[in-house]
């Protein structure tokens, strides 16, 4: 009984080591070959070099893709959490006709495929007559961003007393101020969440920026241009080690405001 | 006596449904007012009506001579004992009290002194600085209660707030609320589904029924002399018998039941009857009284159905001839008829001339 249940146990540790070395595996392999010193990707290592990190470093056009990024993140984060803000208050606190009519409306960009969503949008904006730009690129984020900032605030909201609205009112405040007072500090922990989540969901994306961005390439756009030169490949791959470490870094860091949200949410004011 | 706070004809309608149908209302200045009726009766409507979270359909709402119907609840002089209490969980006790004081931006000495005074008040100086969530239940219904008197309002609103209490700490809550009002001297208007807590607590109290008002008076005259078949079964026990007037003579109505035999009455004031009439006898169980030997006074058979023992009195069960439900009797512990008793015994079963009310029939 106990040597099958220590077998067993050693069988559960071989799969968990594998089902890690499956999840990370190509993520080790990204700084891996990014301090390698040679144009080919392949083994053996040919010995350690940070060039590929100078080269990134003093690379304009990388920059410039970089500011275009974290811009329309930011704008975008912002936007849908504001928009994601109203509606989750709307449809868990008020009585909203066809409810579930626009839920379902707000998450169908979850489900139509990206490319097909790409060119809808791109016919949209070049009909309405915007141009190829960082905005067409915002607006397609926006719409992008919406589903996540709406879910995380719905599960806020949801657990939220609207009789500490009602007691603000009693007690003189008017609707504006009792948002601030009360509303607010009390789903800011899921305000913050929704801004990191969205801005990642911005960043990561390929296929809208794709359609939208025109010249100004947003970072996945501008990685993937690169992709046609072989030479400047290890330059990509320093690139996108230092974007998951980073990535790392904002997911442990929202994860730590979770979780500083749930077990004290009196000091979140 | 000065109405303080009116309801004019108000009427709130819910799609098809009337949740307040037509109610007025007139409630005196410092009285402890009940709202008291089964659960969607319509008194949360009222009292929301009254704080500004429902605006009615028609009618208007007044107080102090001020018509507020159409006021938001911030610009009321009025304040809310929620029934969930609604404690700000991000603020501590303080700063929950100190709310509505900043927002009327009291200077912040006199705040200081307004907040120190509420909190000896509900005698919670020692838990200041705790959070709603390291407070009992009892701490926060205090915490409720002293950030919405700290307003110092004209009429303070309590919906249900000892309904989440447990028994003892609810009834040791009735007294203190009922102190604490005489203390303060608002006007307190109370929302109850509990009939023993509307009675021991209120000066008056309206039962309300499906969205109308059946009846406004004191506990006493609710209890003693109930103005319908409603009233009178909602509040307490009450056996009811039906019966035809026999004769009025003078101050007394002669009115001839199936169960009871001739029985006499005294006359309501102001209660139109006539021989011929139906009615309804009602008595209360402790007006009844049964025995193993006849009386002198009227008196007719039972057959023991069950008895049911609460400490300071039994309630016993009986049937009689002529009446399609049991009978409730209340015995106190100690009397003779209580001793070795078994089910079926045939037993006399007589009544209060005084304790019999006379209802409409319908």
């Amino acid at each position: 009984m106990t040597a099958r249940r220590s077998q067993n146990g050693r069988w559960l540790l071989v799969y968990a080591i594998a089902y890690l070395a499956f999840l990370y595996g190509p993520v080790v392999l990204l700084p891996l070959f990014s301090f390698n010193d040679s144009v080919f990707i392949a083994f053996p290592l040919s010995g350690f070099t940070t060039r590929w990190y100078r080269e990134m470093a003093a690379d304009r056009a990388m920059h410039a893709a970089l500011m275009n990024t974290l811009t329309v993140g930011s704008i975008a984060a912002l936007g849908s959490t504001i928009l994601g803000l109203l509606a989750a208050k709307a449809l868990t606190q008020g009585r909203v006709p066809g409810r579930s009519a626009l839920l379902g409306a707000t998450n169908l960009p979850l489900f139509i495929p990206e490319i097909v969503l790409g060119i809808a949008l791109l016919l949209l904006v070049t009909t309405v007559g915007i141009p190829l730009s960082l905005v067409s690129v915002m607006i397609g984020h926006l719409l992008i961003c919406l589903p996540f900032a709406l879910a995380v605030l719905m599960a806020r909201f949801e657990g939220f007393d609207a009789s500490l609205e009602e007691a603000s009112r009693d007690l003189g405040e008017n609707s504006w101020m009792t948002f601030w007072r009360v509303t607010f500090p009390l789903v800011l922990p899921g305000i913050v969440a929704s801004l990191l989540l969205t801005f990642i969901v911005s960043f990561d994306d390929f296929m809208i920026a794709f359609f939208l961005s025109g010249t100004d390439a947003t970072l996945p756009v501008y990685i993937w241009g690169e992709l046609r030169f072989p030479a400047r490949l290890p330059r990509v791959l320093a690139l996108g080690a230092a974007i998951v470490i980073v990535s790392a870094l904002v997911i442990v860091l929202a994860e730590w405001l979770r979780r500083a949200g749930t077990e004290e949410p009196s000091r979140a004011a | 006596m000065s109405e303080f706070l009116e309801l004019e004809a108000v009427t709130k309608r819910y799609d098809k449904v009337v949740a307040v149908d037509d109610v007025s209302l007139a409630i005196r200045r410092g009285e402890f007012f009940s709202l008291l009726g089964p659960s969607g009766c319509g008194k949360t409507t009222v009292l929301r009506m009254i704080g500004g979270f429902i605006l009615p359909d028609r009618g208007r709402v007044l107080i102090d001579d001020q018509d507020v119907t159409d006021l938001p609840p911030n610009k009321r002089p009025t304040n809310t004992v929620f029934q969930s209490y609604a404690i700000f969980p991000h603020l501590n006790v303080r700063d929950n009290i100190a709310y509505g004081l900043r927002t009327e931006r009291v200077p912040k000495t006199e705040r200081d002194a307004r907040v120190a005074q509420a909190l000896a008040m509900i005698k919670l100086e020692h838990c200041a600085a705790k959070n709603a969530a390291q407070l009992s239940g009892g701490e926060r219904q205090r915490v409720a209660l002293a950030r919405a008197l700290v307003k110092r309002p004209k009429v303070l609103l309590l919906d249900e707030p000892l309904g989440a209490l447990d028994k003892r700490l609810r009834e040791a809550m009735q007294v203190e609320l009922r102190q604490l009002q005489r203390e303060v001297g608002i006007t307190f208007v109370f929302v109850t589904h509990d009939q023993e807590e509307a009675l021991s607590m209120s000066d008056r109290i309206a039962v309300m029924e499906k969205g109308k008002i059946l009846q406004v008076a004191d506990p006493k005259t609710l209890y003693e002399a109930p103005s319908s078949r409603a009233v009178a079964s909602f509040i307490g026990t009450m056996n009811l018998f039906e019966g035809r007037v026999a004769s009025v003579l003078g101050a007394s109505v002669v009115v001839e039941t199936r169960a009871l035999g001739r029985i006499e009455a005294p006359r309501q004031e102001g209660a139109m009857l006539a021989a011929g009439n139906s009615v309804l006898v009602a008595l209360r169980p402790e007006s009844l009284s049964v025995s193993r030997a006849a009386q002198p006074s009227p008196s007719v058979l039972c057959r023991l159905i069950s008895a049911a023992y609460f400490g300071d009195r039994s309630q016993m069960q009986v049937g009689v001839e002529g009446s399609a439900t049991s009978v409730a009797v209340a015995v106190p512990s100690g009397a003779a008829v209580s001793e070795g008793l078994t089910a079926g015994e045939t037993l006399h079963l007589s009544w209060r001339p005084d304790g019999v009310v006379l209802l409409p029939a319908h």
